[in-house]
Formats: structure tokens, sequence, C-alpha cells
């Protein structure tokens, strides 16, 4: 594992959370991933940040090294993150319930700034992972509530329950235009 | 035409030939008798790591790249593995609860 790159590293790590190998006997290689990880952490590119964290929180593997070290990394980064990328950190760290304000500022500032390249997935589970960790960002909130407003349609039911329960768990209340295609989607979501 | 003479003269018999290379390998071992694969090396070598992982990233199921570990494992870099690795965590939801039986001990040898 120590001759790895770090797409070898992160790719390795993206594949063994997938396939869902939690046993004890999968405890030494994490672990040796881990330690790869952080040796090449300065040779992560975005997207091998992103889906690191994604696959040690996926995988209830995540160390507190580990975890600020990809935050260490990502917040001065986070520009060149892909929406989907910016998501899939947020929700990392939030699963992993790993505090990371810098990082999430940087998602927060980075997802407003770029809101109408968030797909109902990316919308749905940035707004989740900022309502979970409890981190404040109201300036995102408006722009997820006012970029889903006209895209309901495209949100599936647990897309639509996730953003739900976000907007009432974060106290950010809806705005008029959400909330009536909120209860459009939910009636067409409750039809399907 | 010189040229296709130069390149026949400067490359050996078995290399110009797979086909004509694996028939006199059948011919010398069926004269030999089943052993003498044992003692004497094939004339085919172990693909190299860039036709492994060729192979490798061609490969869609998760038996197909279990095979290709089982028979060049010990020819596989660590480009290979990790190649490997990748496209394992690419396969079907089916394969993926083939491979997660027994806590993934299919996978066993991948791990080391």
């Amino acid at each position: 594992m120590q001759k790895f790159d770090a797409q070898a590293v992160s790719n390795t790590a993206h594949a063994i959370a997938k396939l869902d190998l939690r046993g004890v006997a999968w405890g030494s290689l994490w672990k040796e991933i881990e330690r790869a990880a952080l040796a090449r952490r300065r040779e992560f590119e975005p997207q091998h940040l992103a889906n690191t964290a994604w696959a040690f929180a996926t995988a209830g593997r995540a160390t507190h090294a580990l975890m600020d070290a990809v935050a260490e990394e990502s917040a001065g980064r986070a520009r060149e993150f892909t929406p989907q990328a910016l998501a899939n950190t947020a929700w990392a760290f939030a699963t992993a319930g790993h505090a990371a304000p810098a990082l999430f500022d940087a998602i927060g500032k980075e997802s407003t700034g770029r809101v109408r390249e968030l797909n109902p997935q990316n919308l749905a589970n940035t707004a989740w992972a900022f309502a979970k960790a409890g981190h404040a960002a109201p300036a995102l909130f408006d722009a997820i509530g006012m970029e889903s407003a006209g895209r309901m349609d495209e949100f599936k039911p647990q897309e639509l329950t996730n953003t739900a329960w976000a907007f009432a768990k974060a106290g950010h209340a809806a705005t008029g235009a959400l909330r009536r295609d909120w209860d459009g989607g939910c009636r067409a979501g409750v039809r399907v | 035409m010189a040229l296709r003479l130069a390149w026949a003269a400067r490359t050996p018999l078995l290399q110009r030939s797979a086909p004509v290379a694996q028939t006199t390998w059948r011919v010398f071992t069926a004269l030999r008798g089943p052993t003498a694969a044992l003692h004497t090396r094939a004339p085919t070598d172990p693909p190299n790591p860039k036709q492994i992982n060729s192979l490798v990233s061609k490969s869609t199921r998760a038996r197909e790249l279990l095979d290709l570990h089982a028979k060049y494992g010990e020819a596989f870099n660590e480009i290979n593995l990790a190649t490997g690795w990748s496209r394992l965590g690419k396969v079907s939801a089916s394969d993926r609860s083939w491979l997660r039986s027994d806590d993934g001990a299919r996978l066993a040898t991948l791990r080391e």
C-alpha cells in the first residue's frame, strides 16, 4: 500500500467502502490505507480528498487524524472541487461527526456561489450535511431554497425528505415559493 | 520486404508467431510427458504489468477479476492491484453482494 500513489490510495479506499467490507479482518487494511493517505495527503487532487473522506465515513473508519488532514488540505482548495465533490465532502464530515468549521465555511461559500451547478442530490446532501453538522450557513440555505424551489419535480422522495429535514433542523424558514413547490413535490412523491 | 526480412532475422522464431510457439510447446510436452511443463519454462511469459492492467481494466465481473489475480497475482504490481480494487468497486450490486459474503473471504489474497 505504501507504494500506491495518491489516486490509487483514494480509489482503493473508495472501492472497499463501496464493497462494504466492515469485518474485523479488514481493519488492518483500513489502517494501512489511512497511513498511506496521510503520507500522500499533499499529492491528493480534490477528487481524491472527497473520495477518501467519503470512503472512510461510509465505512465507519474515519479517524481524527485522517479527517483533520483531509479538512486541512481541502479547506483552501474548495474552489477546485466539483459540485458533487463539495457535497460529498460535506456529507462525509457530517456523517463521521467530525467538526471542521473552516472546511464547512469554505464549502458553504463555494456551494452558495455555484448553487446552479448542484443537482438535486447535491442540494439535498449539502443541506442535510450542514444541518447535521450544526454549521450555520443562512446564505447557503437561502441559495439552496431558491434553487430547489423551481426544481422540486427533479427531486427523488428521499431527497425531498432530507431537504425538508435539513431546513427544519437548521431552523431556516423556507421561502413561499419553496413551500408551495415543496407541497407539490411531496404530493407527487406520495403518488409515486 | 527488406524491412520484414530484417525483422524476421532479428526476432526469435517463438516471438514471430504465437500459434507456432503454442503448437511447438504442445508437441514438446506431449513427447516429454506431462511433467515437462514442471521442469521447462513455457515459451510464453506471463503478461507484463501493462498487459495485466489492460486485462484488469477490461474486466467488469468480480469473478473475472479474481481469476486474473489468481492466475497472474504474483506478477501484479501496485498499479495493477489498485486498478483491480477500483474495478471491484464498480462491479454490479449482485457481484458486490457475492464478494461481501463470508466477510469478503474471496478477497483475502488481494488484502495481503
